[in-house]
């Protein structure tokens, strides 16, 4: 980085922590702190489930997604809006007639306190751990491409927010939210003009896109269908962006606090409804235009020699190690290829003929292939073989100019920043309203509460960062335990709501019961597919789960009221 | 669990039920775009 893009990095992040602090007066009581004195209009409520959902790694992995895999991940989101309309029909009335600070209060008075104990302890887990790697996670990425420490890395990308976070509480998230939001779009914008301004003479938005298409990554839509057969493995296509995602968004929106807490913070149910919706609406193009970005990228690269790959720590790695002449020989191979490649685009920028793109596409299936084989090489060295989240920051800080590669590594920070807070937050309206205050200090005054809730932000602030340590410290097979945890009890959790919602006979031990068995199964099912005895994407575990809670709750509930065994 | 909702107006649009129908049909016409901007491109 150039001191340009130090200055801007710098000035970005210093008006966020000031604006969130500026931000940061309010009532001190818990309505105060964790919701904003419920005052918040829809605007703010979009912009902050938008700021929650998208992590560092939306805006970081996307392009990379789509530049490996194409398009089709988009579809993992057209279940958002199917779940906003049956949040915003079943979900927001309720949780804002009560007036409940947190989901899981609600399945107190609809249950029991177990029920609701159960789930919030699911939800302090899971939210837990996955916010500690939501700071390692682009931690660990930037410290490689910049060759920062990771430890101070971690420190700023989870220590700097916790200012305003534990000063401000929901409102200063929430409008910090805003002003991140619109600085990472703006980025993200500047990056698009400038990938299309690389590109040669005679090539424009469209003519890329469609050297992209040609590569097989304009699948934007894709069945999940070989030979005939519709494939359950496979992970995005339309069959499980719908249902899988459908499941997925309903459980994500209406039952984890991170996202019940920042529509709670509206002034009335209806702001509440139009930012969830226009969230649905506005939040698959913009993940289209993310992914888009990746295709044009991969067209960038057919004009101009890619690495081999993408993580530069592994490459140099590679270099002193006894694979570095097997190396040296696929770069070899590799930049053949790609003089080959430019030598027909320069002719397809003259004549625009699509034909010349499929000996591109021959060409282009080497090139994956001699990347298959360097990742083989990283595997053998002891290195991690995915560099998928490398290849936008690689094109970022080797192409695009001074200034712009400072605000785009802000928008890490800034991206990052948006859904720690969130999760700060809600962790700790969870402890202190479903665990301190249900259990411990029930008659505290408005001060105490306010006092406990900054500690507890500021705990789980030290928690997370301590998560993102540990993570640092014994290697990045962890993200993946930890991001499994989150579709392993999604459903479950969905389903204990939908049952509270939908079933209205069904009683708390039998919920309690049902939730137990169904994820005894939902785990059984990831272990066979671990193990390759099924072939299950991942998505679907949200459906199982879900479903499974809804339907044994209903059978047993039955079976109870029949045979009188337990108390339903 | 039904609630009575009392002074919201759902603007643009007159009722709920319209907004609802409006979102469920963006995704329709979204999906049918990207349909064939796959065919056209791939």
């Amino acid at each position: 980085m150039r001191p340009l893009d130090w200055i801007v990095l710098i000035f970005t992040l210093l008006v966020i922590i000031l604006y969130g602090m500026y931000k940061s007066r309010t009532s001190r009581n818990l309505d105060g702190y964790f919701l904003s004195n419920r005052d918040m209009p829809w605007y703010i409520i979009l912009l902050s489930i938008m700021g929650t959902q998208a992590s560092a790694i939306t805006f970081i992995s996307a392009p990379g997604q789509a530049y490996t895999d194409g398009m089709r991940f988009v579809q993992y989101y057209f279940g958002l809006p199917l779940a906003a309309i049956v949040i915003c029909i079943s979900f927001v009335p309720v949780f804002h007639k009560l007036k409940v600070y947190t989901a899981y209060e609600f399945l107190e008075t609809r249950f029991n306190v177990k029920t609701r104990a159960l789930t919030s302890f699911l939800f302090l887990l899971q939210r837990g751990l996955s916010t500690g790697i939501s700071i390692f996670a682009p931690s660990i990425i930037l410290s490689i491409l910049l060759d920062w420490n990771i430890y101070l890395t971690n420190l700023f990308m989870g220590g700097l927010l916790i200012i305003y976070t534990v000063t401000g509480g929901a409102k200063s998230v929430a409008y910090t939210q805003q002003l991140q939001f619109v600085i990472i779009m703006s980025a993200m914008l500047l990056a698009g003009y400038f990938v299309i301004k690389n590109l040669p003479q005679n090539i424009g938005l469209k003519e890329a896109i469609t050297v992209g298409g040609k590569l097989g990554k304009f699948n934007v839509i894709t069945t999940g269908i070989e030979n005939g057969k519709f494939n359950w493995g496979d992970r995005y296509n339309i069959f499980s962006g719908i249902l899988g995602s459908f499941f997925l968004m309903l459980s994500y929106f209406g039952t984890d606090q991170s996202q019940v807490g920042r529509y709670l913070t509206a002034k009335t149910i209806r702001e509440s409804r139009l930012g969830l919706l226009l969230n649905g609406i506005v939040k698959i193009p913009m993940q289209f235009f993310i992914l888009l970005l990746g295709v044009l990228v991969l067209a960038f690269y057919q004009f101009n020699n890619a690495p081999a790959f993408f993580n530069q720590y592994e490459t140099a790695r590679l270099e002193n190690s006894t694979y570095k002449s097997e190396f040296h020989a696929l770069q070899k191979q590799l930049s053949d290829i790609d003089a080959q490649k430019q030598t027909i685009l320069k002719e397809y920028a003259q004549t625009k003929s699509v034909a010349l793109l499929t000996e591109v596409n021959q060409l282009q299936k080497s090139t994956e292939s001699i990347r298959s084989s360097v990742k083989e090489l990283v595997k053998k060295n002891g290195g991690k073989d995915n560099d998928t989240n490398y290849i936008f920051l690689k094109f970022v800080v080797d192409y695009l100019p001074t200034g712009l590669v400072g605000l785009i590594i802000a928008v890490i920070f800034l991206a990052s920043w948006g859904s720690i807070a969130a999760a700060l937050n809600s962790l700790a309206s969870s402890t202190i309203v479903d665990f301190h205050k249900r259990f411990f200090k029930k008659k505290e005054g408005d001060e105490d509460d306010y006092r406990y809730s900054k500690l507890y932000t500021f705990l789980w602030g030290v928690f997370c960062i301590g998560v993102a340590m540990f993570v640092s410290q014994w290697g990045n097979s962890l993200i993946e335990v930890v991001n499994i945890l989150g579709s392993l009890f999604y459903g479950t959790i969905l389903g204990i709501f939908l049952v509270a919602f939908y079933a209205k006979k069904v009683r708390g031990n039998t919920v309690f019961i049902a939730a137990l068995i169904a994820e005894i199964v939902v785990i059984a099912l990831f272990f066979l597919n671990e193990y390759k005895i099924i072939s299950l994407g991942f998505l679907w575990l949200n459906a199982v789960g879900a479903l499974m809670v809804y339907f044994l709750s209903l059978s047993l509930n039955a079976f109870a009221k029949k045979y009188k065994v337990i108390d339903y | 669990m039904q609630y009575k909702e009392s002074g919201e107006k759902p603007s643009p649009f007159k009722s709920w039920t319209a907004w609802y129908v409006f979102v469920a049909a963006f995704l329709i016409v979204e999906i049918i775009i990207f349909y064939f901007l796959t065919k056209m491109f791939s």
